[in-house]
């Protein structure tokens, strides 16, 4: 995602120092076979340009239940990479009151890698491994990223709004057969996960077992038709 | 080999689905399944069991955040155990608020066989822990009398709160005092966090002192917070603050309260 913004600026710079000198040169027959190459050229860039502001807009909408950022969570996503292996996500999560004084909403940045594919068959794609971490911060006074003055120095040495997690998973993508509709495909995926606050107290403690600190979240993932 | 994959796939789907109780829906859900309020009922098991007895015997022990094989250990000593009355947990249940780390301390401390209390620590504080461990256990501030002696436990985290909330909350304190005064006769403070610690708002010590002191012959007062065993009169006036170690320690204190004399006893496992 950074890198495709990267490049998109990078284009633009070069398309107009290249542009300004060549209009300003009167017509020769030198200059016309430029102009002429500089009409292709333009061309190409126009369509990189077109291309990678389209890849500003999200190529997913995905719906997640669970996963330690909300019973229920929604977000868009940008896929990317020769075979769309890297993934950026951004979810807003949705805690209910449950038996604290009021509901929460959670924010959530991730980076997923999925290495390897295997086609089932035509419609169907089951990705082995999904890899990766995020970044998950909770909206409310209650949560702190660095603990307020009051508190001598480094009385806390953790934020309670800020949690990595890291997660590996699965998923199986579904490949819509018609081939205008709006969602081009349907991807169902499973995570295992855990966040530095569950996993420093599992790999302490022979007392919790695997599923004490490690998470289950299962979500789906719609992605969008490019043209 | 397809078809394998596809099996295989299924399988551990299905397999992942069935362990639908690994659903975390955040750290700080407060999503809270099981026993709830449980100071209460204990108090009230305490106060029946107890009630015409000259000596009780407690253990007191406090601090085990993130200490749960320690903990776990420390329930099954005492179990093997049969002169054990009750045990106070002196606070820092959990060691980053989050809700599952209260759940997990209880859990253990439910398979206890003698009826168990537990006082909120500072770390129980953070986040929204305070609402988990109000649901849980119960109010930050609580009295129960076990033979003639009344237990006044108390929130001394001032460095958690602010003025809006008052640590220590005097009007409770005084309350206390005169409250049931025909079924006890002496008294023993129990805190997370004694008087000249970091987290005690000291400008009030020697009022605190003070205040406990006006109640029916205080014994002593017990605290945690340090991690460390501590016995100190911290006033000169005679009160001895006993601290004790953090469960990590593998430590706690037995407390043998008689008509006219108390003892106590470090213990190491």
């Amino acid at each position: 995602m950074l890198i495709s913004l990267f490049f998109s600026a990078s284009y633009m710079v070069e398309a107009s120092q290249l542009q300004h000198p060549l209009q300003e040169i009167p017509g020769s027959i030198k200059v016309d076979t430029l102009k002429v190459k500089n009409i292709n050229t333009e061309s190409i860039r126009t369509k990189e340009l077109k291309r990678t502001a389209f890849s500003l807009v999200p190529s997913s909408y995905m719906v997640q239940y669970a996963g330690s950022i909300g019973l229920l969570s929604t977000g868009a996503g940008w896929d990317y990479g020769r075979s769309k292996q890297w993934s950026t996500d951004f979810l807003v999560g949705y805690v209910p009151k449950y038996d604290t004084d009021r509901p929460k909403l959670t924010l959530t940045l991730r980076q997923s890698y999925t290495p390897w594919e295997i086609r089932l068959n035509k419609q169907l794609t089951y990705h082995p491994l999904r890899t990766g971490a995020y970044l998950n911060t909770t909206l409310g006074k209650q949560f702190w990223y660095k603990e307020p003055d009051k508190y001598p120095n480094s009385y806390y040495r953790f934020s309670t709004r800020l949690r990595i997690n890291i997660f590996a998973g699965q998923d199986f993508s579904y490949k819509i057969k018609s081939s205008s509709s709006y969602f081009e495909g349907i991807k169902f995926y499973y995570d295992l996960h855990t966040s530095d606050l569950y996993l420093i107290s599992g790999v302490q403690n022979k007392y919790l077992k695997f599923d004490d600190y490690i998470g289950l979240a299962l979500g789906i993932k719609l992605q969008i038709r490019r043209k | 080999m397809k078809k394998l994959y596809k099996f295989l796939a299924l399988t551990t789907f299905s397999l992942l689905i069935h362990g639908c109780n690994m659903f975390d829906v955040h750290p700080y859900s407060g999503k809270i399944d099981g026993r709830k309020h449980i100071n209460a009922d204990n108090m009230i098991k305490i106060e029946h069991d107890y009630a015409n007895r000259d000596t009780i015997r407690y253990a007191f022990i406090s601090d085990s955040q993130r200490w749960h094989d320690e903990l776990d250990d420390f329930v099954k000593i005492v179990n093997k155990r049969n002169d054990i009355d009750f045990i106070i947990h002196g606070g820092d249940i959990s060691d980053f608020g989050l809700t599952k780390e209260f759940l997990w301390q209880r859990d253990i401390l439910e398979k206890l066989k003698q009826p168990y209390v537990a006082l909120l620590g500072n770390h129980d504080c953070l986040a929204n822990g305070e609402e988990i461990f109000e649901q849980v256990f119960g109010t930050p501030n609580y009295s129960f009398i076990a033979g003639k002696t009344k237990f006044l436990c108390l929130n001394t985290n001032a460095l958690e709160s602010d003025y809006s909330n008052p640590v220590p909350d005097f009007s409770f304190i005084a309350h206390e005092r005169l409250q049931d005064t025909a079924h006890f006769n002496q008294t023993v403070v129990v805190m997370h966090a004694r008087p000249t610690s970091d987290q005690f708002n000291n400008n009030v010590a020697s009022v605190f002192q003070y205040s406990i002191k006006q109640f029916p012959k205080l014994l002593y007062c017990t605290n945690g917070h340090d991690h460390i065993y501590q016995e100190e009169d911290i006033f000169k006036d005679g009160i001895i603050y006993y601290g004790t170690p953090n469960i990590g320690k593998r430590q706690f204190l037995i407390f043998t309260i008689t008509k006219d004399r108390y003892t106590h006893e470090l213990v190491s496992y």
